[in-house]
């Protein structure tokens, strides 16, 4: 069965790119896209996700909030935060709920391996 | 001499008219005590016409030649007036000059051997005459109580005038204290313009690292995507195969591909370009700006402050060049949307609305930054322009923004205004003069460059 992935990013640009960059994971992977803390939320509570890749800075509920709330409702789903967020301090407030650090720019064969390390353990 | 006793020189010159005034009104006394003997009035009037100016010329000379010509002057005075008082008898009025000297002389340095000089010889000149005693006894009592009241007198204002002399070095050392003072405010507003400004910069730096992170991944991954796109694209035309599906896939997606990473370049590049212009050294002097340029640069330069808390809405209306100085406007452009995303973001969680006006009124450009915060209270209204005056917490600002912006205005002519009301909003009114700054601004600058020349 496809593993299944839910991005989120308040910048749709990221998304897009992401979205091409990883096509090519298509076949094993089940890609979700969505630009707010509250859509993931939503489709978090419609179907099942193995891992969720989310930036830090969101209006509204920043990515930070987003995965603390994600351990507590959802606690199988692995946290990955993908950030431009250069200051440490903010990452420290979520820094219980992030269980890996992606920091942007980072090319997406990083991205792909990382993601593949939570999901494939075994595979290591 | 000690500076009082120079100011004292000075101040008794004023005393000379007074002085002749007496010497002739005692010279008239003798002449008129004469009258009745036409020899005795001709040798009086003889004699005074030749010694009356001598003594004037003599009492000129006396200022620069030193105190000691006044003894010799006693000597030669007072020889040849007993002499010739011998001739006309000793009339009364002739007396009259020992107290006229101890009051018009009591100030002078060699006083004493003046007045025993002019006293002494006088009177034991009248008694070796056969003079009776009683005029000279009598008047030498007059002499020694006029001396004394004379000399108290002097004293007194010798005592004020060294206290003035005092309180002008004192009043003197103020003002020197005060200039100092006042050109170290001077250099300490200059270096919290320069650390203000550099507050404000670092702030930024952080939130520019993650502006430019941001279009950099999608840059990266589109480029990704289009190589690897490239590649199968050669592949597919080379197979000439029926895979058309992911034909049209990349047919579709390469020019999103290739459009988002130029989108990305071209945001990298304006936010290097704005905080490229508002570092740049090259804006510390006045020149014709565009201030609609300067807002969208502004905008761009602190996304990352109002982002998250605020939608910007912009209505620029039509804008000469302004002659400002560019970077310093940018500065205070930045502090009042720093400000106003702050007022939105304390106000509540939903996202609030800043909205940045341009026009143009008579000979003045406005720039009206209104934000939906919570308004000021009027308990801080009062507070808030003065400099370290803060509601903010620490690291969110020092409290200089508005003071330094009020500032800078001013320095360009211009006002700075406000209109809140609580609970709706606030919004600020920059109001810049379209010509150059008013020649006063300058003048007072170079005003003061001179008096700190002169100084």
């Amino acid at each position: 069965m496809k593993k299944r992935i839910l991005f989120v990013d308040d910048e749709t640009s990221i998304l897009m790119a992401l979205e091409l960059a990883l096509r090519r994971e298509r076949r094993r992977w089940e890609m979700v896209f969505v630009h707010s803390a509250a859509l993931a939320l939503a489709r978090l509570g419609e179907e099942p996700f193995d891992l969720v890749v989310s930036d830090m800075r969101m209006p509204v509920m920043s990515g930070g909030q987003l995965l603390a709330q994600i351990m507590e409702q959802f606690p199988n789903v692995i946290r990955l935060m993908l950030t431009g967020e250069a200051a440490k301090s903010a990452l420290e407030e979520a820094d219980a709920a992030i269980q890996e650090l992606i920091l942007k720019p980072c090319q997406s064969s990083q991205l792909r391996s990382t993601i593949e390390r939570w999901l494939e353990p075994a595979a290591l | 001499m000690k500076p009082e006793e120079h100011r004292y020189i000075e101040v008794s010159k004023r005393t000379l008219n007074a002085t002749n005034f007496g010497a002739m009104a005692i010279i008239v006394s003798i002449l008129v005590a004469c009258s009745d003997d036409w020899t005795k009035f001709e040798i009086a009037l003889g004699f005074h016409v030749v010694i009356f100016p001598l003594n004037l010329a003599l009492n000129r000379l006396l200022h620069r030649v030193g105190p000691r010509v006044e003894v010799y002057r006693a000597m030669v005075n007072t020889a040849s007036a007993v002499f010739v008082y011998g001739l006309i008898d000793w009339p009364l009025p002739v007396w009259l000059w020992l107290p006229f000297a101890a009051l018009a002389y009591a100030g002078s340095r060699h006083t004493i051997v003046t007045l025993a000089i002019q006293c002494g010889g006088q009177i034991l000149a009248a008694l070796a005459y056969g003079v009776s005693w009683t005029y000279p006894a009598t008047f030498a009592v007059l002499t020694i109580v006029c001396y004394r009241l004379a000399r108290s007198r002097i004293e007194t204002i010798r005592t004020m005038l060294a206290e003035v002399e005092a309180q002008r070095d004192d009043l003197g050392r103020a003002h020197e204290a005060l200039k100092q003072e006042g050109e170290a405010r001077e250099r300490i507003e200059l270096e919290l313009r320069q650390a203000q400004r550099l507050e404000a910069v670092g702030r930024l730096a952080a939130g520019v690292a993650h502006e430019i992170n941001t279009p950099m991944q999608f840059i990266g991954d589109s480029l990704e995507f289009v190589q690897e796109g490239l590649h199968e694209l050669i592949e597919i035309a080379g197979l000439h195969d029926a895979r058309a599906s992911d034909l049209e896939f990349l047919k579709d997606r390469l020019p999103v591909a290739m459009a988002l990473a130029t989108e990305g370049v071209g945001r990298v590049s304006a936010i290097v370009r704005s905080m490229k212009q508002f570092v740049h050294p090259g804006q510390h002097s006045i020149g014709p700006v565009d201030l609609n340029v300067a807002i969208e640069n502004t905008l761009t330069m602190s996304k990352h402050e109002y982002k998250l808390v605020a939608d910007v809405e912009t209505a620029l209306g039509d804008l000469p060049r302004v002659e400002c100085n560019g970077g310093e406007i940018g500065q205070v452009l930045l502090n009042i949307i720093i400000n106003a995303s702050h007022a939105v973001s304390d106000r509540s969680l939903a996202r609030g609305l800043i909205t940045v006006r341009s026009s143009v009124q008579h000979d003045h450009a406005i720039i009206e930054i209104s934000d939906a915060g919570l308004g000021i209270p009027v308990a801080i209204q009062e507070r808030m322009f003065d400099p370290f005056f803060t509601t903010k917490e620490v690291g969110r600002g020092s409290g200089q923004g508005l003071a330094i912006s009020k500032a800078i205005v001013e320095r360009h002519g211009g006002r700075l205004e406000y209109d809140t009301v609580v609970g709706q909003g606030t919004t600020f009114r920059i109001c810049l003069p379209i010509s150059r700054p008013p020649v006063a601004m300058l003048a007072t600058v170079s005003a003061q460059r001179s008096s700190n020349l002169a100084a």
